[in-house]
């Protein structure tokens, strides 16, 4: 499928589009909720090294006139932001003593991919 | 008079004595009781103006809206005609008084009742009756929408259910007209909006967004280094001040926040913008900051205001800009909450991705306040508390309950502004 391609120069972060490259926030929210804890930091140790490289390329490509490679990876680092939350807010997949689906809804995100 | 405290951790601050709203314990039972709810709901929700969106919702002539002023079980058409007017309706068919439209917003000037077709024009107009010569001389010119007060200030689109409205909306709003006159709305048509159906009672949830004292322990690492400080330990408020039934405070921001050093992330989408609760860069804002509304004390140690708007609307300014929040009871213990992040879309993606962060950010901030505003309601529903005791920050808190009973029991709303 093209549409989940990476530009080549990623291709070693392809074991997490499947799960991570989500097209709106709310699914990036669940992606991360559910997942134990280490999935999320083997996603967030493979992509943080590789952050400022892929935002640069998809700057280079432009976020509003996205390749398929780039749209691809642009949905992946949004899912990093999410995996950060875990990481380096909570230390958990979600803040503990909380529940997941926990109601709050975004009704419309940031463009794109909101 | 918005003199910066010079101690945030020695004798009682006096934003309250100054407000003079008294000092005293304040009643929970506005919190619990099924007789309050009903009177609040005629002698507030019905009497006052409500805020309920912006006229960037409605860009073009042809545009509508629909919005649910909850506890009153009013669904409004908000429509915008070919005159550039905006105008709420009754959602509700001349006919035999069915719904005309079920979906939120769209683009349409005339409106079918999906009942039996009677058909309106966005002025509410009543323009086609199927088979009309079978009615007994009927006059359509009588037979419009019924019409909500509606009133447009510096964008905001305000509605009243009574009517005619007691006062004006510049009566109503008084001095927090002029706090706010000239405010800069940095992205009012973009905004990323959420919202929630919370198991408390809408003042509960309210009250939980205009104190800071809660911060340190409910949100210890979402915001709370963002909030407090060892100089603040508690995060007491710049200034408050009450306009009329309105009031806006002005919260602390710890200005020696750093970024953990292992946060990479944070870091990374940080490094160009100007703190962690906000989302645009800091060359886009200075208008807005400019404003006298914004950061009144101008105090190096600030992180946002809360704007009141009686009843059930905040307004915040922050670094980036500003955000709304609107409580709408739905029980005496229920309400939806909604909140609207106006932010200019992004133009790259480093900003894209600070956005990101933000959104998620302010996500957990308000789970966090989601999750006890459900376990400070079952404690107010025990009974075993007739009061709560507010101290000198809690200042918004006292105000807005004070002025919902004082509505409540006033016969009318000027007397009730009076």
């Amino acid at each position: 499928m093209s549409q989940n391609q990476l530009p080549p120069a990623f291709a070693e972060l392809m074991p997490f589009v499947e799960h991570w490259a989500r097209p709106t926030t709310n699914e990036r929210v669940a992606a991360r909720s559910v997942l134990p804890l280490e999935e999320i930091r083997a996603f967030y140790d493979a992509m943080v090294p590789r952050l400022d490289e892929a935002i640069d390329y998809i700057d280079g490509v432009g976020l509003h006139t996205l390749t398929p490679e780039a749209d691809t990876l642009t949905r992946l680092v949004l899912g990093l932001g999410q995996a950060s939350i875990a990481i380096e807010i909570h230390g958990a997949p979600i803040k503990p003593g909380t529940v997941f689906p926990h109601g709050i809804h975004v009704r419309r995100g940031p463009v794109p991919f909101g | 008079m918005n003199e910066i405290p010079s101690s945030f951790t020695g004798q009682r601050g006096s934003l309250t004595q100054n407000a003079g709203i008294g000092q005293g314990p304040v009643p929970l039972y506005p919190y619990r009781s099924q007789a309050f709810f009903e009177l609040e709901r005629d002698r507030v929700f019905r009497r006052a103006w409500l805020m309920i969106g912006r006229v960037e919702e409605l860009p073009e002539a042809g545009c509508f809206i629909v919005r649910q002023i909850d506890p009153c079980a009013v669904s409004a058409l908000i429509t915008r005609d070919k005159d550039g007017k905006v105008q709420a309706f009754y959602n509700s068919c001349s006919h035999r008084g069915s719904k005309i439209i079920d979906v939120a917003e769209g683009r349409q000037t005339r409106f079918a009742c999906p009942y039996h077709g009677w058909t309106y024009a966005n002025d509410g107009r009543l323009a086609n009756i199927p088979d009309e010569r079978n009615f007994f001389d009927i006059d359509k010119a009588t037979c419009g929408l019924k019409q909500i007060a509606t009133e447009v200030w510096d964008g905001w689109i305000f509605v009243n259910l009574s009517s005619p409205p007691e006062v004006t909306l510049a009566e109503f709003l008084g001095p927090f007209r002029d706090h706010l006159a000239g405010y800069v709305y940095l992205g009012a048509d973009t905004p990323v909006i959420f919202s929630a159906t919370l198991n408390a009672n809408w003042k509960v949830v309210s009250d939980a967004f205009i104190e800071t004292y809660h911060i340190p322990f409910i949100h210890p690492k979402t915001i709370g280094p963002t909030f407090a400080s060892d100089e603040n330990p508690f995060g007491r408020f710049l200034t408050a001040k009450t306009l009329g039934p309105h009031g806006y405070a002005s919260m602390y921001g710890n200005s020696g926040y750093a970024t953990h050093p292992d946060h990479h992330v944070e870091r990374i989408a940080y490094k160009a913008a100007a703190s962690v609760i906000s989302a645009a860069a800091t060359n886009e804002t200075e208008a807005f900051l400019c404003h006298p509304a914004v950061n009144p004390t101008a105090s190096a140690s600030w992180s946002m205001d809360d704007n009141l708007l009686f009843p059930h609307v905040q307004i915040g300014n922050g670094p980036g800009g500003f955000w709304t929040h609107h409580f709408w009871p739905l029980t005496v213990n229920t309400c939806r909450y909604e909140s609207r992040f106006y932010m200019r879309p992004a133009t790259n993606m480093r900003e894209r991705f600070q956005h990101e962060l933000y959104v998620g950010r302010v996500i957990e901030v308000i789970l966090e306040d989601l999750k006890n505003v459900s376990t400070t309601q079952e404690g107010i529903d025990t009974g075993g508390q007739e009061f709560m005791q507010l101290q000198d920050s809690e200042i918004c808190i006292r105000h807005n309950v004070s002025q919902i009973i004082r509505w409540a029991e006033a016969a009318t709303v000027k007397e009730a502004l009076s």
